[in-house]
C-alpha cells in the first residue's frame, strides 16, 4: 500500500526544533529548496514467510520536487514519487507507471505527505486521528485511520512515527497483520542543488 | 394543338396516378451519402456492419461537469445520470462505478491470470528473458508500496495479474477513478465525467428534441443549485441537434424571402397573378413527372437527388418566362402567336438543356444517373406543359405602362451594341479578366466533408476542452473485424494489434481499443499458459521462492484448460462498454469494432486492413470526401462533354461562326464562375460543380434566346431573360447567405456565373458589330 511509502517519507521530515504541544511543533519540516538525503533499511514481517523481508538503500526527499526510494540489495531498484505520479526502474530498466491521473487516491496522498513535510498536518487530519507524546528530545505519534470503512483502514491499522529531533523509525502494521519496520540513519539536510543523476529522475514528463 | 394537350393530360395523370400508387406503397428515401457511391458487390453484409457501427457510436455521449468543489460536482454528476437513467433514452448511463464493481473485474480475471499476458511480458517470456520478470517482482515486494503478502505471492507469485490490469488501454488517458467517480483534477478544479449510450436515432429531429428537453432542462436546475458549475458536453446529437435547428430556421428565413421576392417581382411587372401560377403549373408537373418515373426506374430515390433535382427542373421558368413576357409589346398577338415565336428559342434552350443533363448519365455513378433522369424527365414534363397548356390557360390581356419596362429592359442590349458605351465595355471586360486571375489565384479545390458542414463553434470549443481535459484523442474512423466465431475474431484482432502498435509506434494513430486487449483469444491464453510455466514458473518459481523465505510452494488454484471468453463480461462490468464494440455474433458470423484514435495517415490503417483477412477499415467521413471528390472531378469532366454534345445543334441552326458566338457567354461565365466564388472566400466543391452545370444550362439559355430574338422583339426577349435571371438568384442566389458551407458555396458559384451569362447574355446574337 503507497500509504507505507507516504508514511515513511512523512516520518522523515527530520530537522528544526519545534517548541510546543502540537504535531507541527515536534515533528521537524523542510522548506522548499531544501533536500533531505539519508540511507534506509526497511523489514517486512509477512505472516507465512520464514523470515522477514529485509531491504536497505538510500532516498532523497524534496518538498514540492518528489521522492526517490533506491533500494541496493536484494534488486537494484529505484522508486520516483513526483506529483505526476509513480515509476520503478529494476536494473535501470521501467517495470512500472502509474500516472496520478489514474489515482487520484495518489495524488491526494502526496499532497498531504507534501504539506506535512512542510509542517501542514491539517490535510493529514482529514484521514488519520493523531495520537503524540514526548517532547521534541523524544517524541512519538500514533496515525489511525479515522474511516473504520475506507480504502485506508481496509489496508491499514496503524502507523507508528518515533523520533528525537529527527525522525529515527517508522513501524506500519497492515489490516492484515502483517507489519513493517523502516529505520532512518545517515540523514543530512541541504540547500544545494541536487545531483544530475537525482534531479533527471524527478524530473520525469508526465505527459 | 388541343388534342395534343388532351394527350398531355392523360399522361400527367397517369403520372400522377403511378406516384400515388408508389406513394402508398411507400418511398424508400435514401439518405447515406456513400449509397451515391459505386457498390461492390458482396459488400452489403459490410455496408450493413459499417452503418450499425457507425450509429453506435454517433449514440454515444459524453459529458464533464467541473467546479471547483469536489463535493459539488459529484452531487452535479449523480444528478445528471439519474435524469439521464431516468428518461429512458439511455440503455446505459455510466457514472459511480462501485467498489464491489471494480473488485467483480478482478474476481473475472483471477482464474485466468496465467494465461493474462501484457505484450512486454510475453515478449520477455519468448526471448528467455523471464527472470527480469522476477526482478520486477521482487522490486514490488520489496518496494515502498508493497501490497503483497504470503496469501498473494503463493497465488499469484509474479504478480502477472496487476501488471495485466494496469496494462489495460483504457481510452482517456487523464481520468482516474476517485471513489467509483471518473475524474480529472485540473488545477482547482474538479470534473466528473458521466457516459450514456442512447437508445435513438440521434439525427432523428423527433428523438433530439425528447432528448434535448430533458438534458436542458437537468442543465438548468444543476446550474440553479450550483452556479459555478461548468459543462462540456460532446457527441453527435449536440451537433445534430444545433445544426437542425438553425438550418431549419435558415431555410424558412430564405425560402421566404425568396417566395416573396418572387411573387413581387412578378406582380410588379405583369400586374397580374395568372403569369405566377402559371409558372408553378409547370414546374410542378415537371416534378411530378420525374418523382413518378424515377421511382419506377429506381424503385427509390436519394434525398441528395430530389434536392438538386428540383434545382435543375426549376431552370424550365426560364421558359416559361419567354412565354409570358411575349405579352408585352403592342404586337403580342394571341397566346398561340405568342408561343409560336418564342417557340425556336425556347426549344433549342430545353434541347441544349437536355443534353446537358443527359450527359450526366455517362457517369458511373448512382446517384449523378438518378439525377440525370430526374432532371431531363423533368424538365420535358415542364416543357410541354409550357408549349401544350399555356396557351389555353392565358388570357390576352396586355399589360399596362410596357413601354417604359421594355425600355429598361433594353439598357443591356444597349451597353453591348451602342457606340457610346465602348469604353464602359472595355472597363467590363478588364475587371472581369483582373477579377478572374485574382480569384484564379486563391482558387482551392476541397472536397473535405467535414468542411461541407458548419458545425456550431460553441460545441467544437467544448470538444477541445473536454479533448484537452481527458486526453480523448478525436476520430470517426474504425476497423470491422468479419469471422467465422468469436475466437477467430479476437485472433485476428490480435494479429491486428501487433500491426496497429507498429503503427502508433511510427505516429500513424495515437490509440485503439480491441475486444481482444481485454480478452484474449483462448488460442492465446493457451500460449501464455504454456510460456509461463514453461519459461517463468518451471525455471524460476523455486528459487524465487527461496530468496523471499516462502515455504510451502505455490497455491495457484486455476484449472489451466479454463479460458477466459467476452461472455463473462455482463452489462454491470467497468468493461461493459466493450459490449459495444460487438456488432453480431452468431450462426452467420461474429462482427466486432476496433476503435481507432487520432488517426493521422489513414491510408497506414487501410494497407494494416488488408494484410489481415476479414478486417475493413472504415472511415465514413473520408468515404464521403471520396464521393464529393468523385463526383466533383466527374461533373467538371462531363460539363465540357455536354458543351461540346450541344454543338451540333447549334452547328445546325447557326453555322460554326454563330454557334462559337453563342457558346461565348455561358462558356466565360462557367469558366469565370469558379474564381469569382473564390475571390468570397468559397473554394471549389462538387456542390459548385452543380452550380456550373447550372450556371451552363441558363447561360445557354439566355444566350440562344437573345441569339433568336429579333431586333425588334428584343427588349420583349431581354425583359423575359431579366426576369429569369432575377428569380433565379430569388431562388438559389439567397443559398448564398447560408451558413451550410456546401449550400454557400452553391449559392455564391450559382450567384457569380448567372450574373455574368445574364450581363454577357447580349453577345451570342448576330448583328452587333459595333466593335
Amino acid at each position: 500500500m503507497r500509504a507505507a511509502v507516504v508514511f515513511a517519507l512523512v516520518a522523515l521530515l527530520a530537522l528544526s526544533s519545534p517548541v510546543g504541544a502540537d504535531v507541527a511543533a515536534i515533528c521537524p519540516t523542510l522548506t522548499r529548496g531544501q533536500t533531505l538525503y539519508g540511507e534506509f533499511v526497511q523489514e517486512q514481517h509477512l505472516k507465512g514467510l520464514t523470515a522477514p523481508l529485509k531491504t536497505e538503500g538510500d532516498f532523497v526527499v524534496a518538498p514540492e520536487v518528489g521522492i526517490i526510494w533506491r533500494s541496493k540489495k536484494p534488486v537494484l531498484s529505484a522508486t520516483v514519487i513526483t506529483a505526476g505520479g509513480m515509476r520503478r526502474t529494476v536494473n535501470g530498466n521501467e517495470v512500472q507507471r502509474i500516472a496520478s491521473a489514474k489515482i487520484p487516491a495518489f495524488a491526494h496522498l502526496y499532497e498531504l505527505i507534501d504539506r506535512a513535510m512542510k509542517g501542514d498536518w491539517s490535510a493529514m487530519e482529514k484521514d488519520f486521528a493523531l495520537e503524540y507524546t514526548g517532547d521534541r528530545q523524544a517524541w512519538r505519534i500514533v496515525l489511525t485511520p479515522l474511516k473504520s470503512q475506507g480504502p485506508l483502514a481496509s489496508r491499514l491499522s496503524s502507523v507508528v512515527l518515533m523520533g528525537d529531533g529527527r525522525i529515527d523509525s517508522v513501524d506500519i502494521n497492515r489490516a492484515t497483520g502483517d507489519s513493517e519496520h523502516v529505520a532512518f540513519l545517515k540523514q543530512v539536510v541541504s540547500t544545494s542543488p541536487m545531483p544530475d543523476a537525482d534531479a533527471r529522475l524527478l524530473n520525469d514528463k508526465w505527459e | 394543338m388541343k388534342r395534343a394537350a388532351i394527350a398531355w393530360l392523360i399522361v400527367v395523370a397517369g403520372a400522377a396516378a403511378l406516384l400515388i400508387y408508389q406513394l402508398n406503397r411507400g418511398v424508400a428515401l435514401q439518405t447515406d451519402l456513400t449509397a451515391l457511391l459505386v457498390q461492390q458487390k458482396g459488400d452489403a453484409a459490410m455496408r450493413r456492419a459499417v452503418d450499425l457501427a457507425t450509429a453506435r457510436l454517433s449514440q454515444r455521449v459524453f459529458v464533464l461537469l467541473g467546479d471547483d468543489d469536489r463535493i459539488a460536482a459529484r452531487k452535479a454528476g449523480a444528478s445528471l445520470a439519474e435524469s439521464l437513467e431516468r428518461s429512458g433514452l439511455t440503455i446505459e448511463t455510466t457514472y459511480l462505478l462501485p467498489p464491489d464493481r471494480l473488485t467483480a473485474l478482478g474476481t473475472m480475471y483471477f482464474p485466468y491470470r496465467f494465461g493474462l499476458l501484457t505484450a512486454e511480458e510475453r515478449d520477455l517470456l519468448q526471448q528467455n528473458e523471464g527472470n527480469q520478470i522476477v526482478d520486477r517482482a521482487i522490486a514490488s515486494v520489496y518496494g515502498p508500496e508493497s501490497f503483497a503478502d504470503a496469501a498473494m505471492l503463493r497465488r499469484d507469485p509474479f504478480l502477472l495479474l496487476p501488471a495485466f490490469l494496469s496494462s489495460l488501454p483504457l481510452p482517456l488517458a487523464h481520468v482516474g477513478l476517485d471513489d467509483g467517480v471518473l475524474t480529472i483534477r485540473d488545477g482547482a478544479k474538479t470534473w466528473v465525467m458521466i457516459s450514456a449510450q442512447l437508445t435513438g436515432n440521434v439525427y432523428s429531429l423527433a428523438y433530439q428534441d425528447r432528448f434535448m428537453a430533458i438534458f436542458d432542462a437537468s442543465m438548468r436546475s444543476l446550474q440553479a443549485r450550483t452556479p459555478g458549475l461548468e459543462i462540456l458536453r460532446v457527441g453527435a446529437i449536440f451537433y445534430a441537434q444545433r445544426g437542425a435547428k438553425s438550418s431549419i430556421r435558415e431555410t424558412s428565413v430564405i425560402a421566404t424571402v425568396s417566395m416573396a421576392g418572387t411573387i413581387i417581382l412578378i406582380l410588379a411587372v405583369f400586374h397580374d397573378a395568372r403569369p405566377l401560377w402559371l409558372t408553378l403549373l409547370a414546374i410542378g408537373v415537371g416534378v411530378l413527372c420525374a418523382f413518378s418515373v424515377c421511382l419506377t426506374i429506381f424503385g427509390g430515390i436519394h434525398v441528395v437527388v430530389l434536392l438538386f433535382g428540383v434545382s435543375l427542373i426549376g431552370i424550365a421558368i426560364d421558359y416559361c418566362l419567354q412565354y409570358i413576357t411575349a405579352r408585352f409589346g403592342p404586337d403580342s398577338g394571341s397566346p398561340h402567336e405568342r408561343l409560336r415565336r418564342v417557340l425556336p428559342g425556347i426549344t433549342l434552350g430545353v434541347i441544349t438543356t437536355l443534353i446537358g443533363y443527359a450527359t450526366l448519365m455517362l457517369a458511373p455513378f448512382p446517384g449523378l444517373r438518378q439525377l440525370a433522369v430526374f432532371s431531363a424527365v423533368g424538365l420535358t414534363g415542364s416543357f410541354l406543359t409550357i408549349v401544350l397548356w399555356l396557351p389555353l390557360l392565358d388570357g390576352d390581356s396586355p399589360p399596362r405602362d410596357s413601354a417604359r419596362i421594355l425600355a429598361s429592359a433594353n439598357l443591356l442590349w444597349a451597353f453591348w451594341a451602342d457606340e457610346r458605351y465602348y469604353r464602359w465595355r472595355l472597363g467590363f471586360i478588364t475587371v472581369c479578366a483582373l477579377m478572374g486571375l485574382a480569384g484564379l489565384s486563391k482558387l482551392r479545390i476541397d472536397d473535405d466533408f467535414r468542411h461541407q458542414q458548419t458545425l456550431s463553434e460553441d460545441l467544437r470549443r467544448e470538444e477541445m476542452e473536454f479533448r484537452r481535459l481527458t486526453g480523448m484523442a478525436g476520430g470517426t474512423q474504425f476497423l470491422l473485424v468479419r469471422a467465422a466465431d468469436s475466437e477467430s475474431a479476437l485472433e485476428s484482432e490480435e494479429a491486428l494489434s501487433q500491426l496497429l502498435r507498429a503503427a502508433q509506434r511510427d505516429g500513424a494513430l495515437s490509440g485503439f481499443q480491441t475486444i481482444a486487449q481485454f480478452i484474449p483469444s483462448i488460442e492465446r491464453q493457451r500460449a501464455d499458459v504454456e510460456l509461463v510455466q514453461d519459461r517463468l514458473t518451471r525455471p524460476y518459481l523455486d528459487s524465487y521462492y527461496r530468496r523471499l523465505g516462502l515455504v510451502g510452494g505455490m497455491r495457484p488454484d486455476v484449472e489451466t484448460n479454463h479460458f477466459l471468453t467476452p461472455d463473462a463480461i455482463d452489462a454491470e462490468s467497468p468493461i461493459a462498454f466493450l459490449l459495444n464494440l460487438s456488432l453480431e455474433s452468431g450462426p452467420a458470423g461474429t462482427t466486432q469494432v476496433v476503435l481507432l484514435n487520432g488517426v493521422t495517415r489513414p491510408d497506414e490503417l487501410r494497407r494494416i486492413a488488408r494484410a489481415v483477412p476479414g478486417v475493413h477499415f472504415a472511415d465514413p467521413a473520408g468515404e464521403i470526401t471520396s464521393v464529393l471528390n468523385e463526383y466533383r472531378r466527374r461533373a467538371v469532366i462531363l460539363i465540357a462533354i455536354s458543351t461540346i454534345l450541344m454543338l451540333p445543334v447549334l452547328i445546325w441552326r447557326y453555322g460554326w461562326r454563330g454557334s462559337l458566338e453563342t457558346l461565348l457567354p455561358p462558356g466565360i461565365s462557367v469558366l469565370l464562375a469558379p474564381e469569382l466564388a473564390a475571390l468570397a472566400g468559397v473554394s471549389f466543391t462538387f456542390f459548385g460543380a452543380i452550380a456550373l452545370v447550372l450556371v451552363l444550362s441558363v447561360g445557354f439559355d439566355y444566350a440562344v434566346f437573345c441569339r433568336e430574338a429579333s431586333p425588334s422583339r428584343r427588349p420583349v426577349t431581354m425583359l423575359g431573360v431579366c426576369l429569369a435571371m432575377l428569380t433565379t438568384l430569388l431562388s438559389f442566389g439567397l443559398l448564398g447567405v447560408s451558413r451550410t458551407y456546401a449550400v454557400h458555396a452553391f449559392g455564391i458559384t450559382l450567384l457569380a456565373g448567372t450574373i455574368l451569362a445574364f450581363i454577357m447574355a447580349p453577345l451570342a446574337s448576330d448583328n452587333r458589330k459595333t466593335w
